[in-house]
C-alpha cells in the first residue's frame, strides 16, 4: 500500500493539503457527529474518569464541573476554530506555513509528534491492563512511575508491537473495525455505569426511588469529594471544568481542528463536536468512575486504576473486549498521526520506517505506568504546549491586520521562520511554567491566562518583527 | 443484508438492555455478562456484514 494511500485513508481527503477545500468535497452536519462521537470515547477515557474520583472529587463538582466544561470546549470550536475553518478551508499545517514559515512549522510538527507519541503510551497502557487479567501478573499502582515487572513489560510490548506494527502497514483494516466498534463501545462504556450503579446500590443497601435519593447515593458513596488520595492533586468544580474546556485544547483554541472543519458547509457544523464531548468526556468519563469508586468501596487499600480488572469484574469478557478495543482502535490513529509529523522533519526516511519507530516510542513510554496514572496533567501539559500557536493563527487571521500589520507573514516575506510566531509560542510556555512553578497557578489553569499572554506577544512581537524586516530590505 | 441489519440494532439493543434489567432488579449479573458476550459476537458478525456490504 502507498504512502499516499495511507493518507488517503488517514485523513480523508488529503489532495486538499495545499489548496483550499472545494465546494464539492464539503461535509454534512451528521458527517461530524459521527466523526466526533467515535474519536471523543476512547480509551484513555477508562483513566481519566477513576482519576477524578482518586481525586477527592465530590459528585455536584464532577457532574456540574463536566457539564459546564464540555460546553465551553463545544463553544471553542464553534466560535474560534471553526469560522476560521470555514473561511480559509486550509489545513492547519498550512496555515501556520502561511504565518510561521516551514521551519517553524517543522518545530511545531516535532512537538505535536512527541505529544501524540505519549499520548498513544498512555493508550498502549491501558490496552495491556486487559492482558493481565488472563496472565495474572503484577500490574502498576497509582503511584507507581517505572514498571513493576518482567510479565508487565511483556504485556506492554505485545501490545504496543502489535499495534505499531498494524500502523506502519497502513491502517486501513483497523479504521473500518473502528467505525463497526464505536456504537458498541459507547453501549458498553454505558453499560459500565448500569453495572456499577447497581453494584453500589446493592453493597449499600441504598433505597433508589427518586433521583434525590439516587444523588444521596452519588454523594455519599460514589463520588464522596473529601482528601484526594495520596500523591494526587485535589479536584475541585472549577478543576474538573478547566479540565473539560481544556484536555482538547490542542484541538480547538489549538486550532487543530482546522483541518477538520476545512471541510464544514458552516461554521455552526462545530457544534457536532458536543456529540464527542458528552458521549465520550461526560457519560464514558462518569460511568468509568462509578467502577473504580466501587472498587474503592469494596477495598478502600485498593487504589490501583487498571481498566482491564475493572472492566472485567464488571461486564466480564465484553468489558475486557472493550478496554482493548478502545485502547488500539485510538492508539492505532494517535502512532500514525505522530508518524506523519515526524516524517514530516524528515521526508526521505520511508513512513513505515518512521511509524514503526514511532510506534517503539510510544511503547517504550507505555511502560512506564507514569504517564498514564498522571494523565490528567499530562493532558493538562499538552494542551498548553501547543496552545500558543491557536492564539498565534487566531490573532493572524482576526486582528492583525487592524494593528497595521501583515496576516501570513511568512508566506508574503518569503521567511522560513517567522521569529514573532516562534518567540510568542516558546516565551508563552516558559511564562506558563514560571507561573505554575512560581506562582502557585496550577497546570490546570494555567493554560487561559497564556492564550492571552500568547496573543499579546504575538502582536508585540510582530510590530517590531515586521517593521525591522521592512527596514532591511 | 436487512436480515443483518436487523440482528445487529437486536443485539445493540440486548448490549443495554441487559444491564438495565441488572439495574431494575429483574436479572442477575452472571446473566448480564452473558448477554452482553452474546451479543457482543453477534453485533461484530453482523455489523461487519452490512458495513462490507454498504462500502461495496
Amino acid at each position: 500500500m502507498s504512502d499516499e494511500q495511507d493518507q488517503t485513508q488517514q485523513h480523508g481527503h488529503d489532495e486538499y493539503e495545499r489548496q483550499p477545500v472545494p465546494k464539492n468535497a464539503l461535509l454534512g452536519f451528521r458527517d461530524f457527529v459521527g466523526m466526533y462521537a467515535g474519536e471523543h470515547c476512547a480509551g484513555t477515557e477508562l483513566m481519566i474518569g477513576p482519576l477524578f474520583v482518586a481525586a477527592g472529587v465530590g459528585a455536584f463538582d464532577l457532574i456540574a464541573g463536566l457539564l459546564a466544561g464540555n460546553a465551553l470546549a463545544v463553544l471553542s470550536w464553534m466560535f474560534l476554530c471553526a469560522p476560521i475553518a470555514t473561511r480559509a478551508r486550509l489545513t492547519l499545517y498550512y496555515q501556520l506555513e502561511k504565518i510561521c514559515g516551514r521551519n517553524l512549522v517543522t518545530l511545531y510538527n516535532l512537538a505535536n509528534g512527541v505529544m501524540f507519541c505519549f499520548l498513544a503510551g498512555s493508550m498502549i497502557t491501558v490496552s495491556a491492563t486487559a492482558v493481565g487479567v488472563w496472565f495474572k501478573f503484577p500490574m502498576p499502582g497509582l503511584n507507581d512511575l517505572y514498571p513493576n515487572s518482567f510479565g508487565w513489560v511483556l504485556a506492554v510490548l505485545a501490545v504496543g508491537g502489535l499495534i505499531a506494527v498494524v500502523a506502519a502497514f497502513g491502517y486501513k483494516a483497523v479504521a473500518r473495525f473502528a467505525n463497526i466498534a464505536a456504537p458498541w463501545m459507547v453501549l458498553v462504556f454505558l453499560a459500565f455505569g448500569f453495572i456499577g450503579l447497581k453494584q453500589f446500590i446493592d453493597a449499600t443497601g441504598a433505597d433508589i426511588k427518586s433521583a434525590g435519593d439516587l444523588w444521596q447515593l452519588a454523594n455519599r458513596h460514589i463520588w464522596k469529594g473529601g482528601e484526594p488520595l495520596p500523591g494526587q492533586v485535589k479536584f475541585t468544580f472549577w478543576h474538573v471544568m478547566f479540565f473539560a474546556w481544556f484536555c482538547n485544547m490542542a484541538m480547538h483554541i489549538g486550532m487543530s481542528d482546522l483541518s477538520v472543519f476545512r471541510f464544514a458547509r458552516k461554521s455552526r457544523y462545530a457544534i457536532a463536536s458536543g456529540a464527542g464531548m458528552y458521549v465520550g468526556h461526560f457519560m464514558a468519563w462518569v460511568c468509568a468512575s462509578v467502577l473504580y469508586a466501587y472498587q474503592l468501596y469494596l477495598e478502600p487499600a485498593n487504589t490501583d486504576v487498571l481498566p482491564g480488572p475493572m472492566a472485567y469484574k464488571a461486564a466480564g469478557i465484553s468489558g475486557l473486549l472493550c478496554v482493548i478495543v478502545a485502547g488500539w482502535t485510538t492508539a492505532n490513529p494517535t502512532i500514525y498521526r505522530a508518524g506523519l509529523a515526524f516524517q514530516a522533519i524528515t521526508p526521505k526516511t520511508p513512513r513505515f520506517t518512521v511509524t514503526l519507530l514511532t510506534g517503539a516510542v510510544a511503547t517504550i513510554m507505555g511502560m512506564f505506568p507514569a504517564i498514564a496514572m498522571k494523565l490528567l496533567g499530562f493532558v493538562a501539559l499538552y494542551g498548553m504546549l501547543l496552545m500558543p500557536m491557536g492564539a498565534v493563527i487566531f490573532v493572524d487571521f482576526r486582528l492583525i491586520k487592524k494593528f497595521g500589520l501583515q496576516s501570513n507573514y511568512a508566506e508574503l516575506s518569503g521567511r522560513l521562520f517567522n521569529w514573532a510566531a516562534g518567540l510568542a509560542w516558546i516565551c508563552t510556555v516558559v511564562i506558563c511554567l514560571i507561573m505554575v512553578k512560581y506562582a502557585g497557578i496550577q497546570l490546570f489553569f494555567v493554560s487561559l491566562p497564556g492564550w492571552f499572554v500568547a496573543a499579546m506577544l504575538y502582536i508585540m512581537l510582530s510590530f517590531f518583527y515586521q517593521k525591522r524586516c521592512v527596514r532591511q530590505k | 443484508m436487512l436480515p443483518a441489519r436487523v440482528i445487529s440494532w437486536i443485539s445493540l439493543i440486548v448490549l443495554i438492555g441487559a444491564p438495565v434489567l441488572l439495574l431494575a432488579g429483574r436479572i442477575e449479573l452472571e446473566r448480564v455478562k452473558l448477554l452482553m458476550m452474546i451479543s457482543t459476537v453477534s453485533w461484530f458478525i453482523t455489523a461487519t456484514m452490512w458495513f462490507a456490504a454498504k462500502k461495496s
